[in-house]
Parts: structure tokens; sequence; C-alpha cells
């Protein structure tokens, strides 16, 4: 007792935070029982009365369940194959550019789209997009690519491939931070010693730099995984209007509205377990394989 | 070093390569600005790219004669300003806690904070927490659920962890108390991940629309992007469908200023203060998101 005393100050400190995420991170979890309940507001969460998996059969028996869960994975899995690449691949080019000041001004000017929110972002490429007057049309119909103005944002068929641009023009510059460190702190001598060895430079980024920032590279890619099933909350839900909604409402837009805009909490509790608890696998099984493979995982 | 041709050729086709990326992060940028100081009659003819054809300030004039466009402003504002610094002492002061051996039960805070960045209970159950909480539709909403992270726990943890010992030792012979000793000595030696985990806590508050979305329907503590989003009528689901007309909103502003030129112009508004700070804190944020991103 004598040096939780002593040390009261640095208790103190502490305190709040853990108060705070008893209360703010772990209610929400045991929270979560309502999926498993008939939840009524009177009884409140631990009283109302138990139904065991029915939440869960009337949602994967449901048709919506399918079309989001088509969305979610699909949108996810672009962003996953295309987008997680691209920041390695501008990292490796920046790090090619001998011009320490266009080197500087481009990444400066990469970061950009990152500090700007979804919604301007939005409001940007609909701008961009756009069918009358927007730069994309107005170019491919001067340059003769295209008669009629694409409806870029309207038809479902492009949605997809609109999320997965916007988001890589938004997240790549700001990607490129970490693996630019992890390349710039591979040892010289290891450069030189290729060439020595008649290494030509596309060598050397196969046989040095990307082994040396291979690590960084896994450690990113299984956080990426534990959050496979997000897709993108913020950026659909501001990209997304009815015409599109077939293939642009996701597992998170879609507890949004039935839970919060139409007061559904059970069956939205249920699709957002089911969401975390996928997460929370992939998470584990992903660590477990890299470990397999003689890398460091996450945990 | 002497250069094959196929590495000259290379060299070029990347230094080309870059300039036209560049340009695609700052043209859809530049386009907006030069929509926004045009008249937006002339601007609707179509045409405008680089530079505007008639210039002026009427659509700004336009923008901050909206009482609710100042009233967001001020709400977002107030949750930028208020929120990041109660959150930055908040997680310092914990983090420096945590970063001392000398603290028992660390373990367990420790399992206790990894646990929730990877599991949380989702948004049904977070709303219903704020609900019995009362914090729905107040302001408090976009204060309260947002003061501590794990993440920027650890990473604030991890900076004063590195500090050298012997410098709170000394502090400590002169009768330095911990508070003392966080004020005087770790705050100041850390500004740089001050600086940073601030830049970061600021973009959020202000980028951050959804909570609005989900928490709020009082029109008068829309934060400035929620807004934006209305106007626009980006969204036209059950939260965005109130119709928004723009400018018969307000008389005093001319003819010439259409919907879309507002648009424009709110657009500028709402991106300009962060365009103006992040270049000078770039420096900083490169070196926080490598610590950040480091293990432990």
């Amino acid at each position: 007792m004598q040096s939780v005393w002593n040390n009261r100050y640095l208790y103190l400190f502490v305190l709040p935070g853990v108060v705070w995420f008893l209360v703010f991170a772990y209610q929400p979890m045991y929270g979560v029982l309502i999926a498993f309940k008939d939840y009524d507001i009177i009884k409140g969460v631990f009283r109302s009365d138990w139904v065991g998996l029915a939440h869960f059969r009337e949602l994967f028996g449901s048709p919506n369940f399918e079309v989001l869960l088509r969305n979610t994975i699909a949108i996810s899995l672009l962003k996953m194959v295309f987008g997680f690449p691209a920041p390695i691949v501008l990292a490796l080019m920046l790090n090619e550019v001998r011009s320490r000041l266009f080197k500087r001004l481009a990444q400066t000017v990469s970061y950009l789209p990152f500090f700007v929110s979804w919604v301007v972002i939005t409001g940007i490429w609909y701008d961009l997009f756009s069918v009358d007057g927007g730069f994309i049309n107005q170019t491919l119909a001067s340059l003769g690519i295209i008669k009629e103005p694409i409806f870029w944002f309207g038809n479902p068929n492009y949605f997809w491939g609109m999320i997965l641009a916007s988001d890589i023009w938004k997240g790549i510059g700001f990607g490129t931070i970490i693996f630019l460190a992890s390349i710039t702190s591979v040892n010289p001598e290891l450069y030189e010693s290729a060439v020595v060895d008649g290494a030509n430079r596309w060598r050397q980024v196969w046989h040095i730099t990307l082994p040396a920032i291979r690590a960084t590279i896994v450690l990113l890619f299984i956080l990426n995984i534990a959050h496979f099933l997000d897709a993108g909350f913020e950026q659909i839900y501001a990209m997304q209007n009815n015409m599109v909604l077939d293939r642009a409402e996701i597992i998170d837009t879609y507890v949004m509205k039935v839970g919060v805009f139409r007061a559904n909490y059970e069956i939205a509790t249920a699709v957002g377990l089911f969401k975390s608890v996928i997460g929370l696998i992939l998470l584990v099984s992903a660590n477990f394989i890299v470990k397999k493979f003689g890398e460091d995982g996450v945990f | 070093m002497k250069q094959t041709r196929g590495e000259k050729a290379f060299q070029w086709f990347n230094y080309l390569f870059l300039s036209v990326l560049c340009f695609t992060f700052l043209f859809p940028f530049w386009r907006i600005a030069a929509l926004s100081l045009n008249e937006g009659l002339d601007a609707s003819r179509g045409g405008i790219n680089f530079w505007p054809r008639k210039f002026t300030f009427d659509n700004f004039a336009a923008v901050f004669s909206r009482s609710d466009i100042m009233n967001a402003y001020a709400i977002s504002i107030g949750r930028t300003v208020i929120g990041t610094l109660l959150s930055i002492v908040l997680v310092s002061l914990m983090a420096y806690g945590l970063s001392k051996q000398r603290l028992k039960g660390r373990g367990i805070i420790n399992v206790m904070l990894i646990l929730t960045m990877f599991f949380s209970g989702g948004l049904i159950p977070t709303y219903m927490l704020y609900k019995s909480l009362h914090l729905l539709n107040t302001f408090w909403v976009y204060i309260v659920p947002t003061l501590y992270g794990a993440a920027a726990v650890f990473i604030f943890r991890s900076f004063f962890r590195a500090m050298p010992q012997e410098l709170e030792d000394s502090a400590q012979l002169d009768g330095a108390n911990d508070l003392t000793i966080f004020s005087r000595i770790a705050v100041p030696l850390s500004l740089p991940i001050f600086a940073t985990m601030a830049l970061f806590s600021a973009v959020g508050h202000w980028n951050d629309y959804l909570t609005a979305v989900i928490y709020t329907t009082d029109e008068h503590l829309l934060p400035l992007q929620t807004l934006l989003m209305k106007v626009m009528n980006i969204n036209q689901n059950e939260a965005g469908n109130l119709a928004y007309g723009v400018v018969n909103l307000n008389e005093s502003s001319r003819r010439t200023v259409t919907a879309e030129s507002v648009k424009m112009a709110m657009l500028i508004v709402v991106v300009l203060p962060i365009l103006t700070v992040y270049p000078f804190l770039q420096r900083y944020f490169v070196k926080g998101v490598i610590i950040g991103s480091l293990k432990g």
C-alpha cells in the first residue's frame, strides 16, 4: 500500500483512462448480448429474454444478407489486392528519385488528400466526374474516346471501381511514409556489394529492398486483415446513392440504417457481431499463418 | 556511377509518372478553387478548369451570410479545440503512468487496451450506451467518446519510455512529484509527438461527419462536414434527405451566385484550414507515423 501512496499521482494519471475504457469500450462489448436476446428497453440488456440464435437465423436467411456480404467482401478484396500494394510501389518509385527537392515536393503533394474528409473528397470527385461539364467526361470526349458522357457515380457497374480508385487516391501518398522509412533504414553496403556483383536496379529492388521491408509489409498486412470487413464506412456512406445501392450497401451502412434509423436493434447488433467475429478470426489465423512462415506476428 | 540506357529511360519514366500523379492530387482541388472564385452563372457555361473567367468573391460572401454555416463552423471549431486538448492531456497522462515500472497492474491495463484494438461491441451497442448516458443530441457526443484510444496511448508510451531515466531521478531528488516531472520534463521533451498526435486528433475531429449523422438530430449541432454533406445533397439516405435550398436561403447575394458555385466555395472553406497547416507539421507527423507503426 505504501508504494501505491508514493506513486499516487501515477495512479491518478491512469485511473480516468481505465474508467473510460471500461465504459466506452467494454460496456458495448457486453451490450452485444442483445444479438441473442429479445431486447426490451424497459427490462434492459441484462433482464431481457434469451432467444438464442433466432436473430442470426433470420439474418442469414434474408436475401439482403447475401448482397451485403457480397458487396462488403468484394470491396474489401479489391482494396486489399490493389489498394494495399499501391503505396509500396509508390514508395519504391519515390526512392529512385535523385532530386531531394522533387522528392519532398512529391511527398507533400501526395499527402494532401489524406487530410481531407470523405465528404469533401466525394464533393470533389462528383465535380470531377459529373455528367455535365465534369473534367473527366470533358477530356474523354475531346479526345474522342467517348461520345456520350458517362454517369460514373450513378452506374452500378462503375461503383466498385470508383470506390477503389478514390480510396487509393486518398491514401496512397500517406501510406508511403512507413515504407519509405523502412527502405531508408536498409544498410547501403548491401547495395554497394550488389553493384560489385553486377546487379542492376531491378535486381537490387527485388533482392535487397523488398526482402528488407518484408517485415513491415507483413505486419501492416495482418493489421489490414483484421479490418477486412470494414470496407470503408465513412467513404462508402458518403459516396453511395440510391441508384447504386445494390452494389453500395455494405455491412456498416446497413447496420446504421436498420439499427439507428429504424431502431431494429437486435438484427443490426447481430450483423455487427458477425462482422467483428469474422474480423477477429481472420486476424488470429493470419497471425498464425505468418508465424508458421517464420515472420513476426502482431502478437 | 554510370547509368545504362535502360536506367536512364526508367528515370525519365519515373519523373514523368510521379509528376502526373502529383497533378492528379493537386488539380481537383485547384479546379474547385477556380470555380469558387468565378461567377456562378458564368461557371455553369462550363470550361473552367485552371483559372476563373469572371473573378468574384460573391460565392464566399454567400457562404458566410448563412447563419447555419456560421453555427456549424462554431461547432466544428469548438469540438476540434476542446476535443483535441482534452484528449491529448488525458491520453498523455495515462501513457506516462503506464510507461513506469513502478505502476503495479500495468500488465492488466495493457491487455485491456490491446483487446479494444481488435474487438469492439459495434455500432448498435455503442448507440445504446450513448443513449443511456444521455449523450445523444448533445455537444459532448463529439468529445467524450473520442477522448481515449489504445493506439494513441501506446504511441505516447513508447515515446515516454525512450526518455533517459536519470532526468527523472535527479528531479525526484530535488523533491519533484510525478505531476511536476511530467509537466516540466516529460512534456517539453516530447513536443514532437504532442504536435503529431494533436494534428491527427484535430484532423479527426474536423473531418468527422458520421458522428453527427448517427448520434444527433438537432440541426444546431451539425458540424461543418455534415452540413456540407446535406448542402451538397451528396447522400439521400434517411439522415440526409432534408431538402436544402442553397441559394434561396440568402436573398442578399447577387443573382450570379448559383447553388453549384456556393457548393464549390463551401468545399474550399471546409478544406482550407487543414491545407494551410499540414505542410508545416509534415516533419512531425512523418516521425509520429513511424513510431506509431512500430510494435509496442
